[in-house]
């Protein structure tokens, strides 16, 4: 792919704190892709504030989940004509130094999807115990449905291409998407790799570790799998 | 006819009358009444056929013909309540798609409007010059 068309989509709940660091380090250390901040609802001033650092802005009208945040985003790469979309985290636990290494596979055609992996070698994410657990669990599902190793099946950090952004503005899960997203891609036969990468840790506000929310995570994720396998149809659009 | 029969009677026409009024207030959409409307002419039947639900009972072999009623409306309602999750996932569906044009709408004619100001700006800086 000679100059590809890169966007890169920050969905953002809330995140005036962090946002404008966000956007910054992309300029610094990917200046030739275009940003697109996709605002769910916030109650503070992430909107202005993305769009002052230079970054385009979608509005949600009301908040509707990262899932169908993320899928605004996919939309707008689909109707503006991009080759490439990356989703980066809007708190800033994605380090954006490692975009050109996230891209890299996908602008060689060797990969479709390309996931940030914080278990692919040793890195110093700790991140708490019910989150690790639960990744751990996933990626082993994962891998067993892919029949490919996944070490890091909830991260969010993640390059996608044309095929996948046609797909995944068709249909892409309202809540918790990550893991049912690869599934998604699996089952259209589409490449998928990990390459290894460092995240932060949430620097403030609430990493949401609620008992209750895990558990509706997990049953939810695992329900979701579950019918994702009884389809495994060739979506229509490829 | 048992004073029973008379108030089941009653009420299933009573409210037949309320969905049909609900309907011509336009507070109730027909295709969301007809399961209401199915309901009700049970309990009409009911009303009416004064040994049908004994007949029901002992085809199914509950010795207590209201142990088969409840069982009745249990199906009855549990169809009715799956009914509207099915109408919720539809609406969820909806909403959410609708949410993602707008957004998307409203980015569109944010730049449009930005383009139609920036030449018109121009031109009114040229006519002072």
């Amino acid at each position: 792919m000679d100059n590809p068309k890169v966007l890169i989509i920050i969905p953002a709940h809330n995140e005036a704190a962090s946002i404008a660091g966000v956007i910054g380090d992309i300029h610094t250390h990917y200046p030739s892709a275009d940003i697109l901040v996709v605002d769910d609802g916030s109650s503070d001033n992430t909107g202005e504030i993305a769009e002052k650092n230079g970054a385009e802005l979608v509005r949600m009208p009301f908040n509707l989940g990262i899932g169908s945040t993320v899928q605004t985003g996919f939309k707008f790469a689909q109707k503006e004509g991009y080759d490439v979309a990356v989703q980066v985290d809007g708190d800033g636990q994605h380090d954006a130094s490692h975009l050109p290494a996230l891209l890299a596979p996908i602008i060689a055609d060797e990969s479709d999807l390309v996931m940030g992996s914080r278990y692919l070698t040793k890195t110093d994410y700790v991140g708490s115990a019910s989150r690790r657990t639960g990744t751990a669990i996933f990626s082993k599902i994962l891998s067993l449905m892919l029949g490919q190793k996944v070490t890091d099946a909830t991260s969010g950090f993640r390059a996608l291409n044309r095929k996948l952004i046609n797909l995944f503005a068709d249909d892409y899960p309202r809540d918790y998407p990550e893991v049912e997203a690869l599934l998604l891609a699996h089952v259209a036969r589409l490449r998928i790799k990990e390459i290894p990468v460092d995240m932060r840790q949430r620097s403030g506000g609430s990493s949401s570790i609620n008992y209750f929310r895990s558990i509706y995570y997990m049953v939810k994720v695992f329900l979701a799998l579950l019918v994702g396998v009884s389809r495994r149809r060739a979506p229509k659009i490829l | 006819m048992s004073r029973i029969q008379i108030i089941a009677l009653a009420v299933s026409i009573l409210s037949a009358l309320v969905l049909f009024q609900l309907i011509r207030k336009k507070r109730l959409k027909e295709q969301y009444s007809l399961l209401w409307f199915l309901t009700d002419m049970v309990i009409f039947v009911f009303a009416v056929w004064e040994s049908l639900l004994t007949r029901i009972s002992e085809a199914l072999g509950i010795q207590v013909p209201s142990n088969a009623l409840f069982l009745l409306a249990l199906m009855f309602l549990f169809a009715i309540v799956l009914h509207f999750s099915l109408i919720a996932s539809r609406l969820t569906d909806q909403s959410k798609m609708l949410a993602q044009k707008l957004a998307l709408l409203d980015h569109e004619l944010r730049k449009e409007r930005e383009k139609a100001d920036q030449p018109a700006r121009s031109e009114a800086i040229d006519d002072t010059l």
